[in-house]
């Protein structure tokens, strides 16, 4: 085996692509990370308009009252979400991967569904389904069974909403390397053996873990900082948590000095999350791809596979077919206020006045566009960084994974103000212009970007590639031939679930638009706001089959495994 | 082994990557140099005469409001109406107060306005930024003319330019409008649910507690015995009404009614008996405006009588003192609006707040 030193010198000093890669990943993550996240936090050093600087501002905003309450909330609510989460993706993915389950393949298709609509819209969608007085299910179901009412305005509401909400970041990459993984392996151990629960708990697992881990984080994040169901299902009942409590601080008057001080209770726990998983899986290899496909041999569930059906049904049932039927029939209403009768039903009444509005086709065009460009930037940028990560082990190495997921730590409303501090003023203009939310929108998808590709390189073999170099291929060509194709599951399910996260990102896009940038779900917003509801119900329908097709075109012309 | 740098490979250039870093360097500077600073004259810099502000205006061609106070209806008939009178283009971004009032001081923290006029319903935002320069004076000339509650101390260069009163909403779908609550206390002592408005979420929620302070000291702890939801935001409070998930609106404030109602929801608002709070939106032109010309125009044509009048035929309240009440709308007479002064609501939001949650319990 050669070892760098005993490689042949190189003549001459040339500039190979290997060597301008972590210099391409600098410009880009100083664009991408450094100068928005960097503004805001150099803004919230600054003490009033005196120029000084100093931690004022941290400890006025953490000194304010119910503040670290809503830590501890935040907290609880990010570890009850990633356990319910877990709950229902782990077994989920199990099932729909190595089982003959009935329907796999479209739970796997419709999983990725739960993210079409806002966060506000789907707790929108849940309280007309489980508020406490008038809730559909409370109403027709519960009721009429003898049950008590569940209401959902409270923790129990956010958890329920939010684990059914997020859980497909967990189902996605764990079914991709359970997928991914050669049968064989549990063969064998079957066959010195072990039971099949030994052969889970020591084989299938432990393999899994990366996945697993990456998934959870970005559960416990999104659940830290999710702002639209935490306000409409816990403010309520005055429970708040981190984004709730401190964007309410800051809101009135508006004290965007605060912004960053937001993120600072998060970008602790992300620390310790990135700690964490490098001790827990940092030195081990997870290698379960090596150039050829793993041999797959589904498990054989016998009469037990309706009732996994059964399993899998509830779960698309609870998270997508609810929450869209009730948006779909408020579609159909005239008004939310009246009751439910035949006479409070229109046809297509609300679908025409929707497609009237050519405001709307146009925020449609710009939605669908910029979440396309955005996606593909993003898993450019995302290999690009999990490469360095993984392969070339660059001295970047340890900067790199953190700054990839730093964008994780703001709330959508703050990385909005971020932007609009960052790229509004000088050098860039471009404030109020589609380029802001494009540069916004591939921002977003960053972290979860690079969370799949890594997780998809900590499966993957390095001896194909180290093949290729050995036998001359360039640099790009063993991306383009060898890796790339290798890595076809994870960036293809990521592709897909950034697009259907995008086109419906809101938290973002409300801050950055000003009138002649618009995108779709700041029409939805703005539909809500002036309480019309049943264009809003409309709107949501949709943005859902349009994900829909996306997710149907991507697994008739990709063969995107989400439909495996 | 996973490091390919480790292995022996043939060195070849790659003028791939070469071509890609000039490409990368060359669209980056032309992003840059095609990125310009917007091209602005100032308002300080404004002709004195009507008729050479409306020729610059003119000149200028358009100009952008953040509506935060305005209802989507009231910000359209602006634009219709400023258009249809003087030919330039007005583009504005309807969301709530705090929302625009955020954008707003991003915005200007960045150096660089997206927006012309603001409009809030927040008047201590608009001290606030009074005192730091960042409006311009309108110069209008006839404050006198406006409402007496409404006006204010001083001459600031904000103005109020229509005004609610703050009731409470309710359902008429599910509660009769005949036997709807007649006072306050008539109202605190109901069974229903009441959605409250929490007072950290907005300047109408903030100047109702206030405002209730003086009317009715026992409303708010009134409402501790009872069923309570707190929210955030105008849109959960109409929501929650609507829904039948809360019987009454704590404050039900008239613009956000009359969107719903124009929606086709069946919300209706109650007027108690005596005293009732009432919550002005006000309107600014922004010193750093990329269309100064345009902006002092339309903030100038917000409060004509002309365009004041205009407002009234579409429902909603005037601020000029000679203009009647909207067709339909509750007749409330100048002695029986309590306007809390944002002076009040600054120094006391903390002590509101307090008391707020004392007595709901949030």
């Amino acid at each position: 085996m050669l070892t760098t030193s005993e490689a042949p010198p190189v003549r001459g000093r040339r500039f190979t692509v290997e060597k301008g890669l972590p210099v391409l990943w600098c410009v880009g993550a100083f664009f991408l990370v450094a100068v928005p996240v960097g503004g805001l936090v150099w803004r919230s050093l600054q003490i009033g308009d005196t120029g000084v600087l100093g931690l004022g501002n941290y400890s006025a905003a953490l000194a304010e009252p119910g503040i670290i309450e809503a830590i501890f909330n935040s907290l609880w609510i990010g570890l009850a979400t990633t356990a319910g989460a877990l709950l229902i993706a782990v077994p989920f993915a199990f099932f729909v991967s190595r089982t003959d389950m009935p329907g796999r393949k479209f739970f796997r298709s419709v999983a990725v569904l739960t993210f079409a609509a806002p966060g506000f819209i789907a707790a929108m969608g849940w309280i007309l389904l489980l508020g406490p007085r008038n809730g559909l299910l409370n109403q027709y179901v519960l009721t009429p069974l003898g049950l008590p009412a569940f209401n959902i305005f409270g923790p129990q509401g956010i958890v329920l909403v939010l684990s059914f909400f997020l859980y497909p970041l967990i189902f996605l990459p764990v079914t991709d390397a359970l997928d991914n993984m050669d049968s064989r392996l549990e063969e064998a151990a079957a066959s010195l053996g072990a039971s099949r629960w030994h052969t889970l708990r020591r084989i299938v697992l432990p393999l899994i873990l990366p996945p697993v881990f990456s998934g959870s984080l970005l559960v416990f994040i999104s659940a830290f900082v999710i702002f639209g169901p935490v306000a409409l299902l816990g403010g309520p009942v005055g429970f708040q948590t981190i984004p709730t409590a401190m964007l309410q601080l800051m809101s009135f008057p508006p004290r965007i000095e605060y912004a960053a001080v937001l993120a600072l209770p998060v970008l602790v726990v992300l620390g310790g999350l990135l700690v964490l998983q490098r001790r827990l899986y940092g030195r081990k290899r997870y290698t379960t791809v090596g150039g050829k496909p793993g041999q797959q041999r589904r498990i054989q569930l016998g009469r037990w596979r309706w009732l996994a059906f059964l399993g899998g049904f509830a779960v698309i049932m609870i998270s997508v077919v609810l929450p869209f039927g009730v948006l779909l029939l408020t579609s159909f209403r005239k008004a939310i206020g009246l009751p439910l009768s035949w006479d409070n039903l229109v046809l297509f009444d609300n679908y025409r006045a929707l497609f009237d509005q050519p405001e709307i086709l146009l925020s449609f065009w710009n939605s669908l566009w910029i979440s396309v460009v955005a996606t593909v930037g993003s898993i450019v940028f995302a290999v690009l960084a999990a490469w360095l990560v993984s392969r070339a082990r660059s001295r970047f190495t340890g900067v790199i994974q953190p700054a990839m997921l730093a964008p994780l730590a703001f709330p959508g409303a703050i990385l909005g103000i971020a932007m609009i501090i960052a790229f509004s003023g000088q050098p860039f203009w471009i404030g109020g212009t589609v380029a802001i939310m494009l540069l916004a929108y591939l921002i977003r998808v960053v972290p979860q970007s690079f969370t799949y590709i890594h997780a998809g390189f900590a499966q993957l073999g390095g001896e194909t590639e180290e093949a290729a170099r050995s036998l001359g291929a360039s640099w790009s060509e063993t991306m383009r031939r060898v890796t790339v194709p290798l890595l076809r599951g994870p960036i293809l399910s990521v592709a897909v679930l950034n697009f259907v996260l995008l086109f419906r990102e809101l938290d973002i896009s409300i801050f950055l638009y000003t009138g002649t940038n618009s995108v779709a779900p700041v029409v939805l917003y703005n539909l809500a706001a002036e309480s019309r509801f049943q264009l809003m119900g409309a709107l949501s329908v949709v943005v859902l089959a349009v994900n829909l097709g996306i997710v149907l075109l991507a697994r008739r012309f990709l063969g995107v495994k989400l439909s495996h | 082994m996973n490091s390919p740098l480790s292995r022996p490979r043939r060195r070849v250039s790659r003028p791939l990557t070469t071509a890609a870093t000039l490409l990368t360097a060359l669209t980056t500077a032309a992003a840059l140099v095609a990125c310009g600073p917007p091209d602005t004259t100032g308002a300080e810099d404004l002709p004195s005469s009507e008729g050479e502000l409306v020729a610059m205006a003119k000149e200028e061609g358009e100009v952008v409001l953040g509506a935060g106070g305005h209802t989507r209806a009231q910000a359209q008939l602006l634009a219709d109406k400023f258009t249809e009178k003087y030919g330039i283009k007005v583009t504005f971004v309807r969301e709530n107060s705090g929302d625009i009032a955020q954008k707003t001081q991003a915005q200007l923290t960045a150096g660089s306005p997206q927006f012309d006029v603001v409009s809030l319903n927040d008047e201590a935002t608009l001290r606030v930024w009074e005192e730091e320069q960042v409006l311009a004076d309108p110069a209008i000339a006839d404050r006198d003319a406006i409402l007496a509650p409404l006006r204010g101390e001083g001459t600031p260069s904000y103005l109020p330019f229509t005004w609610g009163a703050l009731g409470y909403s309710y359902n008429e779908a599910a509660v009769d409008p005949a036997t709807a609550p007649k006072t306050w206390r008539e109202l605190a002592g109901q069974s229903g649910t009441f959605a409250v408005a929490d007072p950290r979420s907005s300047g109408a929620a903030l100047t109702f507690v206030a405002a209730m302070e003086r009317i009715d000291g026992d409303f708010l702890p009134g409402l501790g015995d009872a069923d309570t939801l707190v929210t955030d935001s105008a849109l959960a409070l109409t929501q929650l009404v609507a829904t039948g998930e809360a019987d009454f609106g704590v404050p039900g404030v008239e613009a956000d009614i009359a969107t719903a109602r124009e929606a086709g929801e069946p919300l209706t608002i109650g007027y108690p008996e005596g005293n009732i709070g009432a919550v002005p939106s006000y309107i600014g032109a922004l010193a750093q405006a990329q269309h100064p010309a345009a902006a002092r125009l339309l903030v100038r044509f917000q409060l004509s009588e002309e365009f004041q009048a205009a407002q009234v035929e579409d429902g909603s309240r005037a601020v000029l003192s000679a203009l009647p009440e909207p067709e339909g709308a509750e007749e409330l007479t100048e002695d029986r609006l309590v306007v809390v002064d944002a002076a009040e609501l600054s120094d006391r939001k903390d002590e509101l707040v307090q008391a707020f949650s004392s007595a709901v319990g949030s």
